[in-house]
Order: C-alpha cells, then sequence, then structure tokens
C-alpha cells in the first residue's frame, strides 16, 4: 500500500491497537457498571453515577491531566501498578489505550444502560419464580436481551476511542510509532511545514473508520431490532 | 385434622396502599376474586416472595416460606412458586422448547413433560418463538414453563385477561384439565365471575386490600360483599344441587330447603350441578301467587336485608319450601327501597321468591 507512509501507518495500526484494547477492556466494565445503575440500590450510587459520566463533560486536558497525576510512574496508582505487576502507563501504547478507554466508558454505559433499563422486571420475576439465580438470571436474560445495546455501546466507545485527543497527549504525549494516534499525527502533520498531504491522508482516514463505525453500528441495531421484531 | 396446604396471613404496604389478609387453601383451586385495586396481584408477589411484607406468615405444605416474627423470608427462587403472569412472560430470546427447560425441575422426569406437553397441547410449538404464538399459545407454554419446574403452589394472575373472547373460551378447557390433574394448591387470580364459577372451588373475595368473604364458592357469591363487587348486573348467587326429574325440556334441581326449575339443556337425572340465579332476577311477594307462568315460586325466610344503593336493598333469602336436614341454600332479591318498604319486608319474615326456569343458569357443572 503507498496510499499511507510507513509513519502515517504506524499511527494508524497503533490507533486501532489502542482503540481495540480501549474497548476490549472497557466494555465488560460499562456492562457491570451500566447494570448495577440499572438494577441496584446502594450507597454512593449517585457519586458513582457522576464519577462514570465525569469524562464526557470535563475538558479531555483535565482529564489527561488527572491521568497523568495518577499513573505516572511516581503517583498513587502508577507507582503500586509499577512495583507489584510491572505494569507501566506513562508514555506507552497502554497509557493511550487507558486515556482513550476512560474517555469512551461514559458512551459504552448508556448506551448498555438503556438497554438494560428497558427490560420488564416482571420478565426477572418469572426466572426467579422458576428458580434461576443470580447469576442464571443475568447470564441467560439481561445480557442477552441487552446485547444489542452492548454492541452499539462497542461501536460508539470504539470510534470515541480512535478520535481521542486531548486526554492522550496529556497523558501520553504525542510521541511517533510510540503513543502517536492517528489524530494526534494529524494534529502534528499540520503544525508542520509540507505535512499537508499527510495531513489530508490521515483525515481521509479518520473519516473513513469514523463514518465506517457509524454505518456498522446502524446495520446490527437494524439487524437487532428486526431479530427482536420475530421474536418479542 | 391435618394443617391447611397453603396458609396465607399478609400485612404489607406499597405506595399509601394497605394489605392485610390472611386465608387458607386447600389443593385444587381458589379464586382470587375483587376489582381492579383490591391489592389480588400486590398479594399474589408477595406469596411468590417478590416482595416482602412488613408482616404476617406464608407456609405451603407445613414449610414456611415466610415468617416475619421468626425473620425468615426464603427468596423467590428457592419457594417452588410457580408463577404465572397475566400477559406470560415468556423469554422473547429463547423459543418454547428453551422456555420449557430453563426451570426445569430434576422432579419431573421426562414421562411428566410427555403429560404435561400433552395436556396443554404445545407439542407442536416447540421451535416457535414467544412472538409468533397467539395469546392463548403463549398462556399454555407459560403454564407449562410453571409446572415443568415442579412448584408446590400455583400463582395464576388473570391468565385470560389480556386474551379476546374467542381465545378465551378455546383456553378454558385447558384450564380447567389442570385443575383436574393438579395436586397442589391454585391461586386463580380474576375479576371475572364466570371464570371463578368455572375453575374454582372455592373463592376470597378482596376489596380496597382486605379480605371480604371467604369459603367456599357458594358462600362467597351468596355474601353481600359479593353484591358489591358484582355490581348491578352480575350479583347473584351460586347453589348445588342435583338434577331429580326432567320433562318437556324443563329440569328440576332439587337442593336443601327447595327445589329450582331451569331449561338449561345437558343436564343428566341424578347429576350434580351448579346454579346460577342473578339477585335481579329474584322478585318477592307476600302471598303465593296464583295463576302465573313462573316455575318457580319458593317459600322463604328474610335473613338479612343490606343497602346496596340509595335506591335498591338485597334482601338474602333462606330457602324454606321443603322440609330439610341440611342448611337450608340462600339466594338474593335485588329490590327497590320503595318496594322494600311498601311490603314492610324484615328479617324474620316469610316470602315467596318468584323466579323464571330461563333464569336459572349453570354456572359450571361439577
Amino acid at each position: 500500500m503507498n496510499f499511507l507512509s510507513p509513519a502515517e501507518w504506524d499511527a494508524l495500526l497503533l490507533s486501532l491497537k489502542v482503540s481495540v484494547w480501549a474497548v476490549v477492556i472497557g466494555l465488560p466494565l460499562a456492562t457491570a457498571a451500566a447494570w448495577l445503575l440499572s438494577r441496584k440500590r446502594f450507597f454512593g450510587k449517585g457519586l458513582f453515577n457522576i464519577l462514570i459520566h465525569a469524562p464526557l463533560v470535563v475538558p479531555p486536558v483535565v482529564m489527561g491531566y488527572l491521568l497523568l497525576a495518577g499513573f505516572a510512574p511516581r503517583g498513587p496508582i502508577g507507582g503500586f501498578l509499577e512495583a507489584h505487576f510491572g505494569i507501566s502507563f506513562a508514555f506507552s501504547w497502554r497509557g493511550a489505550a487507558l486515556a482513550a478507554g476512560i474517555m469512551a466508558f461514559p458512551l459504552m454505559v448508556r448506551s448498555i444502560r438503556l438497554s438494560f433499563d428497558l427490560q420488564s422486571k416482571r420478565l426477572e420475576q418469572a426466572a426467579a419464580s422458576l428458580g434461576a439465580g443470580p447469576l442464571k438470571i443475568f447470564f441467560r436474560l439481561a445480557l442477552p436481551l441487552a446485547l444489542p445495546g452492548v454492541m452499539t455501546g462497542a461501536i460508539l466507545g470504539f470510534a470515541r476511542a480512535l478520535g481521542e485527543f486531548g486526554a492522550t497527549i496529556t497523558f501520553v504525549s504525542n510521541i511517533p510509532g510510540l503513543t502517536q494516534t492517528l489524530p494526534l499525527a494529524l494534529y502534528t502533520a499540520t503544525q508542520s511545514p509540507g505535512g499537508e498531504d499527510t495531513a489530508f491522508r490521515l483525515m481521509l482516514v479518520s473519516l473513513g473508520l469514523a463514518i465506517g463505525a457509524l454505518a456498522l453500528s446502524e446495520i446490527i441495531v437494524r439487524r437487532a431490532t428486526r431479530a427482536e421484531g420475530v421474536r418479542s | 385434622m391435618t394443617n391447611p396446604a397453603l396458609e396465607v396471613a399478609i400485612a404489607a404496604r406499597t405506595g399509601g396502599f394497605d394489605l392485610d389478609v390472611a386465608f387458607t387453601a386447600e389443593a385444587g383451586v381458589t379464586a382470587i376474586l375483587g376489582p381492579s385495586g383490591a391489592g389480588k396481584t400486590t398479594l399474589l408477589d408477595r406469596i411468590a416472595g417478590f416482595a416482602r411484607p412488613a408482616a404476617g406468615r406464608v407456609s405451603v405444605n407445613g414449610t414456611t416460606l415466610f415468617d416475619a416474627d421468626q425473620n425468615i423470608c426464603v427468596p423467590a427462587r428457592h419457594r417452588r412458586v410457580g408463577y404465572v403472569f397475566q400477559d406470560a412472560q415468556l423469554f422473547p430470546h429463547m423459543r418454547v422448547a428453551k422456555n420449557l427447560a430453563f426451570g426445569l425441575s430434576p422432579e419431573i422426569g421426562p414421562d411428566d413433560q410427555a403429560e404435561i406437553v400433552n395436556l396443554l397441547r404445545i407439542d407442536a410449538l416447540m421451535e416457535r418463538w414467544p412472538n409468533s404464538l397467539s395469546g392463548g399459545e403463549r398462556q399454555r407454554v407459560a403454564i407449562a414453563r410453571a409446572l415443568f419446574s415442579a412448584p408446590r403452589l400455583l400463582l395464576l394472575d388473570e391468565p385470560l385477561a389480556n386474551l379476546d373472547p374467542g381465545q378465551r373460551e378455546r383456553l378454558i378447557p385447558y384450564m380447567e384439565r389442570i385443575k383436574e390433574r393438579s395436586r397442589i394448591p391454585l391461586l386463580y387470580v380474576t375479576h371475572q365471575l364466570e371464570e371463578a364459577l368455572r375453575m374454582a372451588d372455592r373463592a376470597v373475595l378482596m376489596a380496597d386490600g382486605r379480605i371480604t368473604a371467604a369459603g367456599a364458592i357458594e358462600d362467597v357469591f351468596a355474601h353481600p360483599a359479593m353484591a358489591a363487587f358484582a355490581g348491578e348486573h352480575d350479583a347473584g348467587v351460586v347453589i348445588r344441587g342435583t338434577v331429580r326429574e326432567k320433562q318437556q325440556g324443563v329440569s328440576a334441581v332439587s337442593v336443601p330447603g327447595g327445589r329450582f326449575a331451569t331449561t338449561e339443556r345437558g343436564l343428566r337425572l341424578g347429576q350434580d350441578v351448579r346454579l346460577r340465579i342473578l339477585s335481579r332476577d329474584v322478585a318477592l311477594a307476600l302471598t303465593r301467587p296464583e295463576a302465573t307462568s313462573l316455575l318457580n315460586i319458593l317459600k322463604c325466610r328474610i335473613a338479612a336485608i343490606t343497602s346496596v344503593s340509595d335506591r335498591e336493598v338485597l334482601v338474602s333469602l333462606e330457602l324454606a319450601d321443603r322440609p330439610t336436614e341440611k342448611v337450608p341454600v340462600q339466594i338474593a332479591a335485588r329490590i327497590t327501597r320503595h318496594s322494600a318498604a311498601r311490603l314492610t319486608l324484615k328479617e324474620g319474615l316469610e316470602v315467596y321468591a318468584m323466579i323464571k326456569a330461563v333464569a336459572v343458569s349453570r354456572g359450571w357443572a361439577s
């Protein structure tokens, strides 16, 4: 492929890697959080809800700053992880994935929670009267019925992770081949003399990915609702 | 004397609504009757264990499911209480077979499964999705699903309410078969008197979270509280008797204290039947009327006079037309206050009840 230069390829592949990991790790957690918010009452639920949704309203640079403060090798969380598990987030693609995952998290939670909220309480009561415990109810009933929402959440989260800029550049900086994702590379290209062609190509790639993800999510939702139309 | 199969005493308060009921039930169908908002579903949910009552006790066959004093509250999933909801609540992402298997108890072997499937005629539906089933089919699957879990008690919350009259008519025979086969108590919630009559031997009548009448269905239908619930058109009594004579399309059914002529078809001599007599079809006279087309003229004693509205009263009557060693049957007449005053009716007075033979109808043959 000669359309992209090796450096541009690096940025694209890094972006995909970062976003896939952000969704792979983030989605189960988002599903759990959505289920808690939809089904359970517990102390501090309001605060929990605010914390999950914070990335939607807090400026990305601020989120990046907080991540830097917390996950730097000498930060409280970063230091602990480094010492006990040998995992470092600072200036690595892992940090970029963490930033992307956190910024995409509320989008995933919202979409999944909506699916849980729409389920009838009676259905779970019917399952309980048939002897089903909480785990069976979750895995055989709640989760399968929430699947369209989970898939939509995954795609929205993936698209959001692909576009992550502010928190990433603040947290893990902008190191080509290491932390320079697609948006960061695009930004760099617009700032450097003679980078117009690179910028244009990266813009096309980003646009294609975003629209592709959106189209995929539409297709999945339409399939799911059509299947539900037959089944529910 | 063994303990009743089901003992319920529940006090609960939800959103300003007060529920306070106590009753017992045996194996067989007990109808829970009452208008919307009487607390019927609230009661069922607490027996099933979906919500915890404030006080009381629930036990099935001697097993305690809930006891506020001893702080026992068995979770719904361990109660083995089957629940058939008004709208079936089949799992939409599973085919019928999977729905049935969801709660399958090890106690229900292949033979029992086959029997249940046969009883409800759902063998052809196994590969269908719930959404492709008719309302009646859904309810049959929901009942089978509940029976597959080997319940100790089965709760049915208006299972016919969401069906059109045709579907309802087709489902009733299935319900009757379930009723005949099951050896567990069934609580059958309905606000349809016909349904209760066809399904149940006993009834509990509820209003505003309280029980206003309970016992054999005949007694509950004769209770003054029934008139308030059944309303103008459907209030009446149900009596049980034996077919003694048949001629020219009229059958005579003898009951303790009297004998009723009915034009109901299909009665056999010696058959035990239930007859329903609506209070609005009963007229009263102080002397025995002569030269009349009426086939039913029975001497009665006034047991009670209760007010039903500002214009009408309900006169409860004890049959005294024929000598009997049993407790005489009671019927009721709904008449205007004006008539009651004109005839100077009072408790203990002997009067004649007059009913057309066509107004004596069969509720359900036992």
